[in-house]
C-alpha cells in the first residue's frame, strides 16, 4: 500500500495526476491524497476561528467530485481512496510532520503546466512540494489539442486519446 | 378552523397560546400564595395552641399567670378563635367529641405531636401536650379571615389580567399577522393581474433574503420558464408549419409543373424523383414528430429493462456508422470503471439508443464528420456518458433554446437538419430520470453529458 500527495487545484484536468500514479505504481493498492495549499487566515477572526470546512465547501465543484468518483470507479482495484485535504504548513518542520502523518511515499507534480489559483490564499504548489523530505515526481498532462475553453474544463479532459 | 384564513388562524393560535401560558402562571402564583398564607396561619395557630396549653397546663403555677398576661397583652384575638383541650385518659381515642376532625388528624397528632387540618374557612392546629404524666391533646381552631380576603383579591386581580391579556393579544396577534402577510396579499394581487396576454409581468422582488423574497423569486423563475415555453409552443407551430409546408410546396410545384403540359418518360421520371425525395423528407420529419410526442408522455408505458451502457454505446455507433460509413467516433473507454455492474441502468433500450444515435449524429454532422470522443464513466449514482465533437460549436445566445423542437442554432447555415434530435434526445433522457448538460464554444466544439442513475439507485 502506497500512499500518494497529488497537489489540486480543483480542475479535473489536474486529475490526470491520477492516472499517471496509477501507471507509476501499478500492481499496488495506492491510497491519494489531493491536496491544496493555502495560506493560513493570519486575520483575528481567522486565527481565533480556525475554519476548514466552511472553504473546502466553496472550493471545489460537483462536477469535480463527481471526476473524483469516475476516477475511483475506474481504478477501483488499486484506488484504495481519494481524500481531499487543505495544507497550511508554512514552515518545514510542519510539511515533515504533515507528511509523515499521512505516511507519504510519493509526491507527484505535473510538468508543463500552470496551476489555477482558485482562491486568494491558494499558493503554488511548486513553490510547497518541492523540498524534498519524499521523492518527488514529474509528469506531464498530456495537452489536449483544444486551447484553454469551458471544454477543457469538463470531463471530458480526463478523456484519454 | 379549515375555512378561515391564514391570517385569522395565527392570531387565534398566538392567542391561544398566549392565554394557555398566563393561565399557567396565575395558578401557579395563586396555589403558591395560598400555601403559603396558610401555613404563616397554621403557625400562628400553634402558637396560640402552646399558650393554651401552658396556661391551663402549667408545669409551675407562677408560669400560668405570665403567660395568660402575655397573652391578653401581646397577641391578638384571631377571627371566630375557639380552643378545645381534653385531657387523655386512654390511649386509643385522642379524638374531641365537640369537633369533627378526621381520624387522620388525630394519628398525625399521635405520631408527630402536632397536627393541622381545614374545613372550609376554619383552620384548625393541635399540639400533644405533657404535664408531668398527663397527656393533653390542645387543638385551637379559627377563621382566616384577612388572607381569606386577599386570597379573593388576588383571584380577582389574576382573572380580570387574563382577560385583558387575551384581549390585548388577540389585538396584537391582529395587527402582528396583518403586517406579516401584507407582502404575501400584494403578490396575489400582482399575481391575478398576470395572464397569458402580459406574461413579461414580474413580481417585484425586495432585496432582504427572507421567505417572501424567495417565493417572489422563485414565482419569477416559474414565470420566466412559463414565458419560454409560450414562446416556444408559438415557435413551434410556425416552425412546424414552415418545415412541413417547405416540401409539400416543392411537390405541389413539381407536380404542376410536371402536368402542365405533355412531356416526355425521362421528364415525368425526373418529375416524380424530386416529389418522391421531397416525401420521403416529409415522412421523416412526421416520423420524428411522432417520436418526438410519444416520448413527451409520462413514462409509464415505457418497459424499463437492465441494460449496459457501453453495449448502448456500441449501438448507437453501428446505427450512425450506417448513416456516416466514414464517421470518426472512437468510443473512449479510459474512464469505464472496473466494476462493471456500475454501467447498468433501467432503461428502454430502443428509446435511449434513439438518443444516443441522435447525439452522435449531431456530432458528426456539426463537425463535418470530424473526431468525435464518446466516453464512458461511472460516478456513485450515475453512469456518465460524454459526446464530445470538434464541430461549428452552439453560439451562447442560442443554447437556451436548443431543446425547442425545430429550434436550429443561428450558425448551422447549409447542414440540413429539423431540430428534432436534441429535443427528442432531452425528453427520452428525462423519462430515464437523467440529465443532460450540453456546453459548447462556438468553432470549437460542443460537449454533450449524459448522467443516467446507476442501476443500483433504482
Amino acid at each position: 500500500m502506497k500512499n500518494i500527495l497529488i497537489p489540486t487545484d480543483f480542475t479535473i484536468k489536474s486529475l490526470k495526476l491520477i492516472n499517471a500514479a496509477v501507471e507509476q505504481f501499478k500492481g499496488e493498492p495506492l491510497k491519494i491524497y489531493l491536496i491544496h495549499a493555502l495560506e493560513p487566515d493570519s486575520s483575528i477572526s481567522g486565527l481565533l476561528f480556525f475554519k476548514k470546512r466552511s472553504k473546502a465547501n466553496f472550493m471545489y465543484s460537483d462536477s469535480f467530485l463527481d471526476a473524483c468518483e469516475m476516477l475511483r470507479n475506474k481504478y477501483c482495484s488499486a484506488l484504495k481512496g481519494i481524500h481531499i485535504e487543505f495544507y497550511f504548513g508554512q514552515t518545514n518542520s510542519y510539511k515533515k510532520n504533515f507528511l509523515e502523518a499521512r505516511k507519504i511515499d510519493a509526491i507527484m507534480l505535473p510538468l508543463n503546466y500552470k496551476f489555477e489559483r482558485c482562491s486568494g490564499d491558494s499558493r503554488d504548489p511548486f513553490e510547497v512540494w518541492r523540498q524534498k523530505f519524499v521523492p518527488v515526481q514529474y509528469h506531464s498532462l498530456s495537452e489536449l489539442p483544444m486551447p484553454k475553453s469551458i471544454l477543457s474544463e469538463s470531463k471530458a479532459s480526463l478523456l484519454s486519446i | 378552523m379549515k375555512g378561515l384564513k391564514i391570517q385569522l388562524k395565527i392570531t387565534l393560535w398566538y392567542t391561544l397560546l398566549t392565554a394557555a401560558t398566563f393561565l399557567l402562571f396565575s395558578l401557579l402564583i395563586y396555589f403558591f400564595a395560598e400555601r403559603l398564607s396558610s401555613e404563616d396561619f397554621y403557625k400562628r395557630l400553634d402558637i396560640r395552641a402552646v399558650m393554651v396549653a401552658h396556661a391551663n397546663f402549667p408545669q409551675s403555677a407562677a408560669s400560668s399567670y405570665l403567660i395568660k398576661n402575655l397573652r391578653n397583652e401581646y397577641l391578638e384575638k384571631l377571627p371566630f378563635e375557639k380552643e378545645y383541650f381534653q385531657e387523655i385518659r386512654d390511649e386509643n381515642s385522642y379524638s374531641i367529641p365537640a369537633l369533627n376532625l378526621p381520624g387522620e388528624f388525630y394519628e398525625n397528632l399521635k405520631i408527630y405531636n402536632n397536627a393541622s387540618y381545614k374545613s372550609k374557612d376554619t383552620y384548625y392546629a393541635g399540639i400533644l401536650h405533657k404535664q408531668g404524666r398527663k397527656k393533653i391533646v390542645v387543638i385551637v381552631a379559627a377563621q382566616n379571615e384577612y388572607i381569606k380576603n386577599q386570597l379573593i383579591n388576588l383571584k380577582l386581580i389574576l382573572l380580570l389580567g387574563f382577560l385583558l391579556t387575551i384581549g390585548l393579544t388577540f389585538f396584537l396577534g391582529f395587527l402582528f399577522s396583518k403586517q406579516i402577510f401584507l407582502p404575501i396579499r400584494k403578490m396575489t394581487q400582482r399575481v391575478k393581474e398576470i395572464n397569458t396576454e402580459n406574461l413579461h409581468l414580474r413580481l417585484s422582488e425586495n432585496t432582504n433574503k427572507d421567505e417572501v423574497g424567495d417565493l417572489a423569486h422563485t414565482f419569477n423563475n416559474m414565470l420566466d420558464r412559463l414565458e419560454t415555453s409560450f414562446e416556444s409552443q408559438n415557435n413551434f407551430v410556425s416552425n412546424a408549419s414552415h418545415e412541413l409546408s417547405t416540401p409539400l410546396t416543392s411537390i405541389i410545384g413539381e407536380a404542376e409543373l410536371a402536368l402542365s403540359k405533355e412531356r416526355n418518360p425521362e421528364e415525368y421520371r425526373q418529375a416524380m424523383l424530386i416529389v418522391l425525395q421531397d416525401a420521403e423528407r416529409l415522412k421523416a420529419i412526421i416520423q420524428s414528430l411522432l417520436n418526438l410526442a410519444q416520448t413527451g408522455f409520462d413514462g409509464k408505458k415505457q418497459q424499463m429493462v437492465l441494460l449496459r451502457t457501453d453495449e448502448l454505446v456500441v449501438n448507437a455507433k453501428s446505427a450512425v456508422d450506417r448513416i456516416y460509413p466514414d464517421n470518426k467516433i472512437h468510443i473512449d473507454y479510459s474512464l469505464m470503471p472496473e466494476d462493471e455492474q456500475l454501467l447498468k441502468i433501467k432503461g428502454n433500450e430502443s428509446l435511449l439508443t434513439l438518443a444516443l444515435t441522435n447525439i452522435m449524429l449531431n456530432a458528426c454532422k456539426y463537425s463535418n464528420n470530424d473526431e468525435v470522443k464518446v466516453g464512458i464513466g461511472a460516478t456513485n449514482q450515475h453512469v456518465v456518458l460524454l459526446i464530445q465533437d470538434k464541430g461549428i460549436g452552439i453560439p451562447a445566445s442560442d443554447i437556451q433554446y436548443i431543446y425547442d423542437p425545430f429550434f436550429r442554432a443561428s450558425n448551422t447555415g447549409k447542414i440540413k437538419g429539423y431540430g428534432i434530435g436534441l429535443p427528442l434526445a432531452r425528453n427520452i433522457v428525462r423519462i430515464h430520470k437523467g440529465e443532460l448538460k450540453v456546453s459548447s464554444v462556438v468553432n470549437e466544439g460542443t460537449l454533450v453529458e449524459l448522467y443516467l442513475p446507476a442501476a443500483s439507485r433504482f
